[in-house]
Protein backbone atom coordinates (compact mmCIF):
# COMPACT_ATOMS: atom_id res chain seq x y z
CA UNK A 1 0.00 0.00 0.00
CA UNK A 2 2.74 2.62 0.89
CA UNK A 3 5.15 1.78 -1.46
CA UNK A 4 2.11 2.09 -4.21
CA UNK A 5 0.99 5.51 -2.57
CA UNK A 6 4.19 7.20 -2.74
CA UNK A 7 5.16 5.57 -6.43
CA UNK A 8 2.13 7.33 -7.54
CA UNK A 9 1.32 10.16 -4.84
CA UNK A 10 0.56 12.52 -6.99
CA UNK A 11 -1.73 10.86 -9.17
CA UNK A 12 -3.42 9.06 -5.64
CA UNK A 13 -3.83 12.28 -3.95
CA UNK A 14 -5.40 14.29 -6.68
CA UNK A 15 -8.09 11.00 -6.74
CA UNK A 16 -8.52 11.16 -3.13
CA UNK A 17 -9.16 14.99 -3.34
CA UNK A 18 -11.97 14.87 -6.44
CA UNK A 19 -13.64 11.62 -4.88
CA UNK A 20 -13.88 14.00 -1.37
CA UNK A 21 -15.10 16.91 -3.18
CA UNK A 22 -17.94 14.66 -5.04
CA UNK A 23 -18.88 13.89 -1.59
CA UNK A 24 -19.65 17.05 -1.12
CA UNK A 25 -23.50 15.91 -2.79
CA UNK A 26 -24.41 13.43 -0.24
CA UNK A 27 -22.63 14.14 2.54
CA UNK A 28 -23.28 17.54 3.63
CA UNK A 29 -22.94 17.69 7.34
CA UNK A 30 -22.75 21.27 9.50
CA UNK A 31 -19.97 19.33 11.76
CA UNK A 32 -18.28 18.37 9.80
CA UNK A 33 -16.76 19.95 6.32
CA UNK A 34 -15.16 18.00 3.78
CA UNK A 35 -12.97 20.79 2.43
CA UNK A 36 -11.35 21.21 5.12
CA UNK A 37 -10.68 17.75 5.48
CA UNK A 38 -8.93 18.58 1.90
CA UNK A 39 -7.64 21.67 3.20
CA UNK A 40 -5.99 19.37 6.08
CA UNK A 41 -4.53 16.95 3.17
CA UNK A 42 -3.20 19.55 1.66
CA UNK A 43 -1.49 20.81 4.51
CA UNK A 44 -0.06 17.52 5.75
CA UNK A 45 1.34 15.86 2.65
CA UNK A 46 4.98 16.83 1.24
CA UNK A 47 4.67 17.82 -1.89
CA UNK A 48 7.39 18.33 -4.35
CA UNK A 49 8.75 21.76 -4.64
CA UNK A 50 9.68 22.08 -7.91
CA UNK A 51 6.43 20.34 -9.65
CA UNK A 52 4.32 24.13 -10.41
CA UNK A 53 1.71 21.60 -11.49
CA UNK A 54 0.68 20.82 -7.72
CA UNK A 55 -0.84 24.16 -7.37
CA UNK A 56 -2.35 24.54 -10.65
CA UNK A 57 -4.84 21.16 -9.44
CA UNK A 58 -5.25 22.60 -6.34
CA UNK A 59 -6.81 25.43 -7.96
CA UNK A 60 -8.99 23.54 -10.49
CA UNK A 61 -10.03 20.98 -7.54
CA UNK A 62 -11.20 24.69 -5.90
CA UNK A 63 -13.12 25.68 -8.76
CA UNK A 64 -14.49 22.18 -8.86
CA UNK A 65 -16.23 22.34 -5.42
CA UNK A 66 -17.35 26.05 -6.27
CA UNK A 67 -19.45 24.96 -9.16
CA UNK A 68 -20.75 21.95 -6.91
CA UNK A 69 -21.61 23.88 -3.56
CA UNK A 70 -22.76 26.74 -5.36
CA UNK A 71 -20.75 29.05 -4.16
CA UNK A 72 -18.70 32.13 -5.51
CA UNK A 73 -15.74 31.17 -7.75
CA UNK A 74 -12.47 31.13 -6.10
CA UNK A 75 -13.58 30.79 -2.30
CA UNK A 76 -12.21 27.21 -2.20
CA UNK A 77 -9.17 27.54 -4.16
CA UNK A 78 -8.41 30.34 -1.73
CA UNK A 79 -8.93 28.37 1.18
CA UNK A 80 -6.93 25.38 -0.50
CA UNK A 81 -4.15 27.02 -1.72
CA UNK A 82 -3.10 29.19 1.40
CA UNK A 83 -2.59 25.80 3.01
CA UNK A 84 -0.48 24.90 0.35
CA UNK A 85 1.22 27.88 0.32
CA UNK A 86 1.80 27.39 4.06
CA UNK A 87 2.60 23.81 3.66
CA UNK A 88 5.53 24.90 0.53
CA UNK A 89 6.90 27.65 3.28
CA UNK A 90 7.33 25.23 6.23
CA UNK A 91 9.46 22.90 3.69
CA UNK A 92 11.07 25.44 2.90
CA UNK A 93 12.11 26.94 6.37
CA UNK A 94 12.66 23.55 7.06
CA UNK A 95 10.53 22.99 9.99
CA UNK A 96 7.92 20.78 7.89
CA UNK A 97 9.28 17.69 9.71
CA UNK A 98 8.46 19.63 13.25
CA UNK A 99 4.76 18.33 14.08
CA UNK A 100 4.22 20.89 17.03
CA UNK A 101 5.03 23.89 15.02
CA UNK A 102 3.20 22.82 12.12
CA UNK A 103 0.52 22.46 14.04
CA UNK A 104 0.48 26.00 15.52
CA UNK A 105 1.04 27.00 12.16
CA UNK A 106 -2.46 24.93 10.68
CA UNK A 107 -4.04 26.14 13.72
CA UNK A 108 -3.13 29.59 13.71
CA UNK A 109 -4.36 29.74 9.80
CA UNK A 110 -7.39 28.05 10.51
CA UNK A 111 -8.68 30.58 13.27
CA UNK A 112 -7.53 32.93 10.49
CA UNK A 113 -9.59 32.17 7.92
CA UNK A 114 -12.55 31.31 9.97
CA UNK A 115 -12.04 35.36 11.95
CA UNK A 116 -11.62 36.38 7.97
CA UNK A 117 -14.99 34.36 7.32
CA UNK A 118 -16.74 35.36 9.95
CA UNK A 119 -16.07 39.10 9.73
CA UNK A 120 -16.79 39.37 6.17
CA UNK A 121 -20.51 38.29 6.99
CA UNK A 122 -21.14 40.31 10.11
CA UNK A 123 -19.93 43.22 8.08
CA UNK A 124 -20.71 42.74 4.54
CA UNK A 125 -24.63 40.97 5.31
CA UNK A 126 -25.04 42.40 8.81
CA UNK A 127 -25.72 39.06 10.10
CA UNK A 128 -24.66 37.59 13.27
CA UNK A 129 -23.56 33.86 13.10
CA UNK A 130 -23.77 31.65 16.08
CA UNK A 131 -19.88 31.33 17.06
CA UNK A 132 -19.40 27.70 18.32
CA UNK A 133 -22.02 25.89 15.61
CA UNK A 134 -19.68 28.12 12.98
CA UNK A 135 -16.32 26.99 14.77
CA UNK A 136 -17.09 23.32 15.65
CA UNK A 137 -16.07 21.61 12.30
CA UNK A 138 -12.74 23.88 12.20
CA UNK A 139 -12.09 22.32 15.75
CA UNK A 140 -12.80 18.70 14.17
CA UNK A 141 -10.72 19.09 11.48
CA UNK A 142 -7.80 20.82 14.31
CA UNK A 143 -8.53 17.77 16.11
CA UNK A 144 -8.14 15.69 13.52
CA UNK A 145 -4.78 16.76 12.40
CA UNK A 146 -2.45 14.22 14.92
CA UNK A 147 -4.31 11.36 14.01
CA UNK A 148 -4.04 12.24 9.90
CA UNK A 149 -0.55 13.29 10.30
CA UNK A 150 0.57 9.81 12.54
CA UNK A 151 -1.41 8.46 9.55
CA UNK A 152 0.44 10.33 7.04
CA UNK A 153 3.72 9.06 8.76
CA UNK A 154 2.78 5.78 8.93
CA UNK A 155 2.44 5.05 5.24
CA UNK A 156 5.67 7.61 4.44
CA UNK A 157 7.76 5.16 6.89
CA UNK A 158 6.63 1.99 5.55
CA UNK A 159 7.59 3.02 2.32
CA UNK A 160 10.92 3.98 3.02
CA UNK A 161 11.72 0.51 4.83
CA UNK A 162 10.59 -1.04 1.64
CA UNK A 163 13.22 0.64 -0.48
CA UNK B 1 25.01 30.98 -26.48
CA UNK B 2 20.90 30.48 -27.17
CA UNK B 3 18.75 29.79 -24.20
CA UNK B 4 14.94 28.59 -24.79
CA UNK B 5 12.39 30.62 -23.23
CA UNK B 6 11.77 27.94 -20.77
CA UNK B 7 15.68 27.77 -18.99
CA UNK B 8 15.14 31.39 -18.97
CA UNK B 9 12.14 31.20 -17.20
CA UNK B 10 14.04 28.74 -14.66
CA UNK B 11 16.67 31.37 -14.28
CA UNK B 12 14.53 33.94 -13.43
CA UNK B 13 12.27 31.61 -10.60
CA UNK B 14 14.52 29.31 -8.87
CA UNK B 15 13.25 25.75 -9.08
CA UNK B 16 12.85 25.05 -5.38
CA UNK B 17 10.25 28.46 -5.49
CA UNK B 18 8.44 27.55 -8.78
CA UNK B 19 5.86 25.84 -6.60
CA UNK B 20 5.43 28.65 -4.35
CA UNK B 21 5.51 30.98 -6.81
CA UNK B 22 3.07 29.36 -8.70
CA UNK B 23 0.83 29.21 -5.78
CA UNK B 24 0.94 32.26 -4.93
CA UNK B 25 0.05 33.55 -8.30
CA UNK B 26 -3.10 31.29 -8.36
CA UNK B 27 -3.76 32.81 -4.74
CA UNK B 28 -3.89 36.32 -6.17
CA UNK B 29 -6.37 34.87 -9.04
CA UNK B 30 -8.47 33.54 -6.58
CA UNK B 31 -8.96 36.98 -4.34
CA UNK B 32 -9.50 38.40 -7.58
CA UNK B 33 -11.91 35.78 -9.16
CA UNK B 34 -13.80 36.26 -5.27
CA UNK B 35 -14.01 39.60 -5.30
CA UNK B 36 -14.60 40.93 -8.60
CA UNK B 37 -17.96 38.79 -7.90
CA UNK B 38 -16.83 36.49 -11.47
CA UNK B 39 -19.96 34.74 -10.87
CA UNK B 40 -21.80 37.10 -12.02
CA UNK B 41 -20.11 38.74 -14.88
CA UNK B 42 -21.17 37.16 -18.64
CA UNK B 43 -18.03 34.94 -18.47
CA UNK B 44 -18.94 33.28 -15.02
CA UNK B 45 -22.21 32.25 -16.05
CA UNK B 46 -21.62 30.90 -19.40
CA UNK B 47 -18.56 28.89 -17.82
CA UNK B 48 -20.90 28.00 -15.39
CA UNK B 49 -23.44 26.98 -17.58
CA UNK B 50 -21.45 24.60 -19.58
CA UNK B 51 -19.35 23.28 -16.87
CA UNK B 52 -22.28 22.49 -14.15
CA UNK B 53 -24.18 19.53 -15.69
CA UNK B 54 -20.70 17.80 -16.15
CA UNK B 55 -19.86 18.25 -13.02
CA UNK B 56 -22.79 17.35 -11.39
CA UNK B 57 -23.24 14.39 -13.38
CA UNK B 58 -19.41 13.50 -12.49
CA UNK B 59 -19.66 13.96 -8.78
CA UNK B 60 -23.57 12.04 -8.27
CA UNK B 61 -21.42 9.12 -10.19
CA UNK B 62 -18.38 9.49 -7.68
CA UNK B 63 -20.65 9.52 -4.58
CA UNK B 64 -23.50 7.40 -5.30
CA UNK B 65 -22.14 4.63 -3.34
CA UNK B 66 -22.91 6.80 -0.19
CA UNK B 67 -26.06 8.44 -1.50
CA UNK B 68 -27.26 4.48 -1.96
CA UNK B 69 -26.02 3.48 1.73
CA UNK B 70 -27.60 6.59 3.23
CA UNK B 71 -31.01 6.01 1.16
CA UNK B 72 -30.57 2.01 2.46
CA UNK B 73 -30.37 3.44 5.87
CA UNK B 74 -33.33 6.00 5.93
CA UNK B 75 -35.22 3.48 4.18
CA UNK B 76 -34.88 1.13 7.27
CA UNK B 77 -35.78 3.66 9.67
CA UNK B 78 -38.76 4.85 8.11
CA UNK B 79 -39.70 1.29 8.15
CA UNK B 80 -39.60 0.84 11.64
CA UNK B 81 -41.52 4.34 11.85
CA UNK B 82 -44.59 2.80 9.70
CA UNK B 83 -46.67 1.70 12.53
CA UNK B 84 -46.64 4.61 14.30
CA UNK B 85 -47.31 6.71 10.71
CA UNK B 86 -50.09 4.62 10.42
CA UNK B 87 -51.55 5.31 13.96
CA UNK B 88 -50.83 9.23 13.20
CA UNK B 89 -52.14 9.08 9.66
CA UNK B 90 -55.43 7.48 10.85
CA UNK B 91 -55.53 10.06 13.30
CA UNK B 92 -54.66 12.64 10.97
CA UNK B 93 -57.41 11.66 8.47
CA UNK B 94 -60.23 12.49 10.95
CA UNK B 95 -59.07 15.96 11.66
CA UNK B 96 -58.27 16.46 8.06
CA UNK B 97 -61.62 15.91 6.45
CA UNK B 98 -63.27 18.23 8.80
CA UNK B 99 -60.65 20.96 8.31
CA UNK B 100 -61.03 20.13 4.29
CA UNK B 101 -64.81 20.74 4.27
CA UNK B 102 -64.17 24.16 6.39
CA UNK B 103 -61.62 25.35 4.06
CA UNK B 104 -63.63 24.53 0.71
CA UNK B 105 -66.29 26.54 2.65
CA UNK B 106 -63.88 29.79 3.77
CA UNK B 107 -62.74 29.05 0.09
CA UNK B 108 -66.10 29.84 -1.39
CA UNK B 109 -66.94 32.89 0.93
CA UNK B 110 -63.60 34.40 -0.18
CA UNK B 111 -64.13 34.12 -3.79
CA UNK B 112 -67.67 35.42 -3.12
CA UNK B 113 -66.56 38.57 -1.24
CA UNK B 114 -64.11 39.14 -3.48
CA UNK B 115 -66.92 39.12 -6.29
CA UNK B 116 -68.78 41.32 -4.17
CA UNK B 117 -65.99 44.09 -3.89
CA UNK B 118 -65.12 43.69 -7.22
CA UNK B 119 -61.47 43.14 -6.68
CA UNK B 120 -58.89 42.11 -9.26
CA UNK B 121 -58.17 38.06 -9.34
CA UNK B 122 -54.76 37.32 -8.23
CA UNK B 123 -52.81 35.37 -10.58
CA UNK B 124 -52.97 31.28 -10.53
CA UNK B 125 -50.17 29.45 -11.00
CA UNK B 126 -49.46 26.03 -11.75
CA UNK B 127 -46.69 24.26 -10.13
CA UNK B 128 -43.95 21.12 -11.25
CA UNK B 129 -43.00 18.92 -9.13
CA UNK B 130 -39.10 18.15 -8.84
CA UNK B 131 -36.54 15.64 -6.99
CA UNK B 132 -33.92 17.28 -4.72
CA UNK B 133 -30.33 15.41 -5.53
CA UNK B 134 -28.32 17.09 -3.30
CA UNK B 135 -29.13 19.29 0.08
CA UNK B 136 -26.61 21.62 1.10
CA UNK B 137 -29.22 22.71 4.03
CA UNK B 138 -26.90 23.04 7.14
CA UNK B 139 -24.30 25.02 5.58
CA UNK B 140 -24.84 29.23 5.98
CA UNK B 141 -24.73 29.27 2.04
CA UNK B 142 -27.46 26.77 1.95
CA UNK B 143 -28.71 25.71 -1.36
CA UNK B 144 -30.79 22.52 -2.70
CA UNK B 145 -29.83 21.19 -6.23
CA UNK B 146 -33.01 19.80 -7.77
CA UNK B 147 -33.41 17.85 -10.95
CA UNK B 148 -35.16 19.65 -13.26
CA UNK B 149 -33.91 22.84 -15.45
CA UNK B 150 -34.49 24.83 -18.62
CA UNK B 151 -35.90 21.91 -20.50
CA UNK B 152 -38.53 21.32 -17.76
CA UNK B 153 -39.68 25.03 -17.92
CA UNK B 154 -37.90 26.44 -14.89
CA UNK B 155 -36.90 29.64 -14.77
CA UNK B 156 -34.88 32.06 -12.30
CA UNK B 157 -36.66 33.22 -9.50
CA UNK B 158 -39.45 30.44 -9.55
CA UNK B 159 -40.83 30.00 -6.14
CA UNK B 160 -40.27 26.70 -4.67
CA UNK B 161 -42.23 24.92 -1.43
CA UNK B 162 -42.75 22.45 0.40
CA UNK B 163 -45.96 20.81 1.85
CA UNK B 164 -45.66 22.81 4.99
CA UNK B 165 -44.51 26.49 3.44
CA UNK B 166 -42.05 28.13 1.38
CA UNK B 167 -38.67 27.20 1.27
CA UNK B 168 -36.77 29.25 -1.14
CA UNK B 169 -36.54 30.26 -4.67
CA UNK B 170 -34.33 29.39 -8.21
CA UNK B 171 -31.10 31.10 -8.22
CA UNK B 172 -29.27 29.05 -11.29
CA UNK B 173 -30.79 27.01 -14.09
CA UNK B 174 -29.57 24.74 -16.14
CA UNK B 175 -30.63 22.40 -19.03
CA UNK B 176 -31.50 18.88 -15.93
CA UNK B 177 -30.43 20.42 -12.66
CA UNK B 178 -31.16 23.43 -11.06
CA UNK B 179 -30.33 25.03 -7.72
CA UNK B 180 -32.71 26.68 -5.16
CA UNK B 181 -31.49 29.31 -2.60
CA UNK B 182 -33.21 28.47 0.44
CA UNK B 183 -35.08 31.74 2.78
CA UNK B 184 -32.59 30.28 5.55
CA UNK B 185 -29.39 31.25 3.20
CA UNK B 186 -27.51 34.21 5.01
CA UNK B 187 -28.09 35.49 0.77
CA UNK B 188 -32.13 35.83 1.09
CA UNK B 189 -34.50 38.24 1.55
CA UNK B 190 -37.71 37.55 1.64
CA UNK B 191 -40.67 40.60 1.72
CA UNK B 192 -43.31 39.33 4.32
CA UNK B 193 -46.38 40.19 5.99
CA UNK B 194 -46.84 39.36 9.96
CA UNK B 195 -49.87 38.36 11.54
CA UNK B 196 -53.53 39.08 10.31
CA UNK B 197 -53.18 42.35 10.60
CA UNK B 198 -50.52 42.17 7.53
CA UNK B 199 -47.20 43.68 9.45
CA UNK B 200 -44.50 44.59 6.71
CA UNK B 201 -41.05 42.99 7.24
CA UNK B 202 -38.20 41.22 5.20
CA UNK B 203 -37.05 38.06 6.28
CA UNK B 204 -33.35 37.85 6.09
CA UNK B 205 -32.03 34.07 6.23
CA UNK B 206 -29.31 33.36 9.41
CA UNK B 207 -27.68 29.92 8.14
CA UNK B 208 -28.52 27.31 10.79
CA UNK B 209 -29.95 29.89 12.62
CA UNK B 210 -33.79 30.67 12.21
CA UNK B 211 -34.33 33.68 9.79
CA UNK B 212 -34.72 36.87 11.31
CA UNK B 213 -37.42 39.64 10.28
CA UNK B 214 -35.80 42.84 9.82
CA UNK B 215 -37.50 46.28 9.27
CA UNK B 216 -40.55 46.08 10.87
CA UNK B 217 -42.22 49.46 12.13
CA UNK B 218 -44.90 47.36 14.83
CA UNK B 219 -42.95 45.11 16.59
CA UNK B 220 -45.11 46.35 19.80
CA UNK B 221 -48.60 44.85 18.15
CA UNK B 222 -46.85 41.65 16.91
CA UNK B 223 -47.01 38.54 19.40
CA UNK B 224 -45.09 35.91 19.87
CA UNK B 225 -46.90 32.74 17.62
CA UNK B 226 -48.01 34.99 14.93
CA UNK B 227 -48.31 33.76 11.58
CA UNK B 228 -45.87 34.79 8.29
CA UNK B 229 -46.43 34.69 5.03
CA UNK B 230 -45.06 36.39 1.87
CA UNK B 231 -46.49 39.38 1.48
CA UNK B 232 -45.98 39.29 -2.63
CA UNK B 233 -44.13 42.47 -3.05
CA UNK B 234 -41.04 42.35 -5.06
CA UNK B 235 -43.14 40.39 -7.40
CA UNK B 236 -40.70 37.12 -6.82
CA UNK B 237 -43.09 34.48 -4.29
CA UNK B 238 -47.20 35.15 -5.03
CA UNK B 239 -48.97 36.79 -1.79
CA UNK B 240 -50.36 34.65 1.39
CA UNK B 241 -47.66 31.92 0.94
CA UNK B 242 -46.89 30.32 4.98
CA UNK B 243 -43.57 30.53 5.76
CA UNK B 244 -43.52 30.25 9.69
CA UNK B 245 -44.05 31.68 13.04
CA UNK B 246 -42.66 34.40 15.47
CA UNK B 247 -40.73 32.58 18.05
CA UNK B 248 -39.43 35.22 19.41
CA UNK B 249 -38.06 39.43 19.92
CA UNK B 250 -34.35 40.70 19.99
CA UNK B 251 -34.62 44.25 19.79
CA UNK B 252 -35.91 45.62 16.67
CA UNK B 253 -35.74 42.33 14.72
CA UNK B 254 -38.19 39.30 15.39
CA UNK B 255 -37.39 35.38 15.46
CA UNK B 256 -38.82 33.32 13.14
CA UNK B 257 -39.53 29.48 12.83
CA UNK B 258 -39.78 28.25 9.31
CA UNK B 259 -42.88 25.67 9.54
CA UNK B 260 -41.00 23.29 6.98
CA UNK B 261 -38.01 20.99 7.99
CA UNK B 262 -36.00 21.31 4.96
CA UNK B 263 -33.69 18.19 6.12
CA UNK B 264 -36.46 15.85 6.00
CA UNK B 265 -37.67 16.88 2.29
CA UNK B 266 -36.98 14.61 -0.82
CA UNK B 267 -39.73 16.32 -3.36
CA UNK B 268 -40.56 20.03 -3.67
CA UNK B 269 -42.56 22.10 -5.61
CA UNK B 270 -41.53 25.29 -8.18
CA UNK B 271 -44.23 27.82 -8.68
CA UNK B 272 -45.05 28.94 -11.94
CA UNK B 273 -45.82 32.14 -11.19
CA UNK B 274 -44.68 35.59 -12.92
CA UNK B 275 -45.59 38.68 -11.85
CA UNK B 276 -47.73 40.50 -13.65
CA UNK B 277 -48.14 37.97 -16.68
Amino acid sequence: MGTFFFKNKFIFLNLCIFIIISFNITLSNAYFELHLLIALLIFIVKWDVENWTVPLCIFVWGIYQDIILGVSLGYSSLIFLSYFLLNQLTIHLGIYETKNIKFTLFLFLSIFIFIIEYLFIYYKLAIHLPFFINFLPILIIILLFYPTEILYSLIKNSYEKIR
Amino acid sequence: MRTSRYSRFKNLVRPHLLSISVAGLFLILSIVLLLSRFNDTYIGTTIKLFSSNIIYSISSTVSSPVRMINEGISNIKSLGNLYEDLKKYKQDQIVDSASFQEMIALKLKIAQYENLLNISKETDYSFITTRIVADFSNKYFSTLLVNSGSKNGLYVDMPVIGPDGVIGRVIDINNKISRVLLITNVNSRVPVNISDRAFQGILVGQGQKNPLIKYSKNLESIMIGDLVTTSGKGGVFPPYLLIGQVVGKKGTTLEVEIFEDINTLTHVRLLNYKFGS
